[in-house]
């Protein structure tokens, strides 16, 4: 898809992808109901992580983008050994598997356990030799203002893998919370945080979830959904918010992440992990054959030939 | 116009609001205890904070209640089973509100959603019973890998910590799909009364005298 314009396919493509994802999330949230604990502040993190990916993800998307097609990146995290579709939390499920009449088995590979990218594994982590196993994870002492940096960290942090797969990676993008999320903080209370989080995922009361009477969703039952679709208007004049500004500093109240990532050639610092990396893309590209090569090649022209963005 | 936009309302700005309900009295409902514990004044006090665990129950106002069958079984309530066992579950209600070990046989009442708290000494409970959620949540899904018979979603009102309780653990599990609909597909939840003596009350007719055993009684 050319980035300055969208047309029709894409435009139906996007949005069967993003009603499929509403669908799924709304009946995964309405049967599960309540996200709290008592142990964490789950409500204010997961808003936090919300408000992160609404200033963030469109400029790093664009960033990991200029590092690595998004064709290229499916294509090389196949060599991780985990299906795609959920490498956000650094972990990865396979099955189910009928194990009998009743019995069904998941396996669960974990993944960037030890000292990797979440700054509060780096000296908890620092004993343990392999990256991939799990591990309880010490939270004792934490003040609220840093499980809620935590958490929502790990929530905002689903792309940082597609990241380090293009090589496109930045601490700073990942691991910090950005400025413009940070300063809704004094509103996170658990009251709030619990109905704003309830109506966004459950409820569907408030004025943009609403759709014609002649509309029904998934699940609901009701003519309402949870995430919008791109309008067709931006067919005719391609008139669309390409971004919530760009990208900008973050605050944590974590310690900050040491430059060590556990990996399976050693311990290394993120620039020699990348190096690294460079090299065995290298030799997986020359090991292609050449029409995938080619295809590659062509996809990368169409979109840097295509980068005119106006902001 | 994003580029300036953070600046039209500022953290201040969010700050001022926090402080004005505040100021107004507005207490907020906590979930995470750091919450309560780090601004105990921005809070509300913990509901089911008990005083006095002898006297206390839940006293939901949905709880299905029934008079005592022959065999002294007064039901108290209803919950979602989470799995299916072939047998019901009799044991020690306890109100468990903390990590602390808890005796054997105790079917754990809790209202924390997560059960979170009780994490450390789940293995040791014979039974939950949990206020909150659907048996969708971790609980249900670590009661169930666990064996131990689970209850989410209880209405419960009158039983109390030290009653012989039964749940209705050979109870259908509760669908998705149920929760989808608007289905009620529930397990029952009775307390054990004990028949004192006989007595006529003012209106001449036999009243029970109720009074739950002491002793935990295992498993059927």
């Amino acid at each position: 898809m050319s980035l300055d314009r969208i047309n029709y396919p894409p435009l139906l493509e996007t949005n069967a992808l993003i009603q499929q994802l509403t669908d799924e999330s709304y009946w995964l949230c309405v049967t599960r109901t309540v996200q709290e604990s008592q142990l964490f502040p789950v409500s204010p993190y997961m808003l936090l992580s919300y408000f992160m990916a609404f200033y963030r993800y469109p400029e790093l998307v664009r960033k990991v983008d200029a590092h690595l097609p998004a064709e290229c990146i499916g294509d090389c995290r196949r060599n991780m050994g985990i299906k795609c579709a959920n490498p956000a939390m650094g972990w990865g499920n396979t099955g189910p598997h009928q194990l009998g009449a009743s019995r069904e088995m998941i396996v669960r590979d974990y993944m960037i356990l030890s000292e990797s990218d979440f700054p509060w594994l780096d000296d908890l982590a620092r004993d343990l030799p392999y990256v991939n196993l799990t591990v309880p994870m010490a939270i004792a002492g934490w003040t609220r203002d840093q499980m809620i940096d935590a958490g929502a960290i790990t929530y905002f942090a689903i792309a940082k893998d597609i990241a380090h797969v293009a090589g496109g990676y930045d601490v700073a993008d990942g691991m910090m919370i950005d400025e413009r999320a940070e300063r809704f903080r004094p509103l996170l209370n658990d009251e709030y945080a619990n109905a704003s989080l309830g109506e966004r995922v459950g409820a569907l009361t408030s004025p943009s979830p609403q759709l014609s009477a002649y509309s029904m969703m998934m699940h609901a039952d009701t003519p309402t959904r949870m995430y919008c679709h791109i309008p067709y208007s931006v067919l005719d004049d391609g008139d669309f918010t390409r971004t919530a500004g760009s990208l900008r500093p973050g605050v944590s109240h974590l310690p900050p992440k040491q430059d060590r990532y556990t990996t399976t050639q050693g311990v290394l610092t993120l620039a020699e992990y990348y190096r690294r990396a460079r090299i065995h893309a290298g030799r997986r590209q020359r090991s292609l054959p050449p029409f995938v090569r080619d295809l590659a090649e062509v996809q990368q022209r169409q979109r840097f030939g295509a980068r005119t963005l106006s902001r | 116009m994003f580029e300036e936009s953070e600046q039209l309302l500022t953290r201040a700005d969010f700050a001022a609001i926090d402080q004005r309900m505040r100021d107004v009295g507005h207490r907020y409902r906590r979930s995470a205890q750091v919450s309560v514990t780090e601004r105990p004044h921005a809070y509300r006090p913990a509901q089911g904070v008990i005083d006095d665990l002898a006297m206390f129950s839940f006293a939901h106002p949905q709880a299905t209640t029934a008079a005592a069958d022959a065999a002294g079984w007064e039901q108290r309530g209803v919950g979602d089973n989470v799995v299916p066992y072939a047998f019901d579950l009799i044991g020690t209600a306890r109100y468990v509100l903390s990590s602390a070990m808890v005796p054997p046989a105790t079917i754990a009442i809790i209202d924390d959603s997560g059960g979170t708290l009780t994490a450390p000494i789940r293995e040791h409970f014979a039974g939950v019973l949990c206020a909150g959620a659907t048996v969708r949540v971790h609980l249900g899904i670590l009661t169930r890998e666990y064996g131990i018979p689970c209850l989410m979603n209880a209405k419960l009102s009158g039983s109390r910590d030290g009653d012989s309780v039964k749940m209705k653990t050979t109870a259908r599990a509760k669908t998705a799909a149920a929760y989808q609909h608007g289905i009620s597909m529930t397990a029952r939840v009775w307390r054990r009364v004990k028949w004192a003596a006989p007595r006529r009350n003012g209106a001449g007719l036999l009243a029970p005298v109720l009074k739950p055993f002491a002793a935990p009684i295992a498993a059927d």
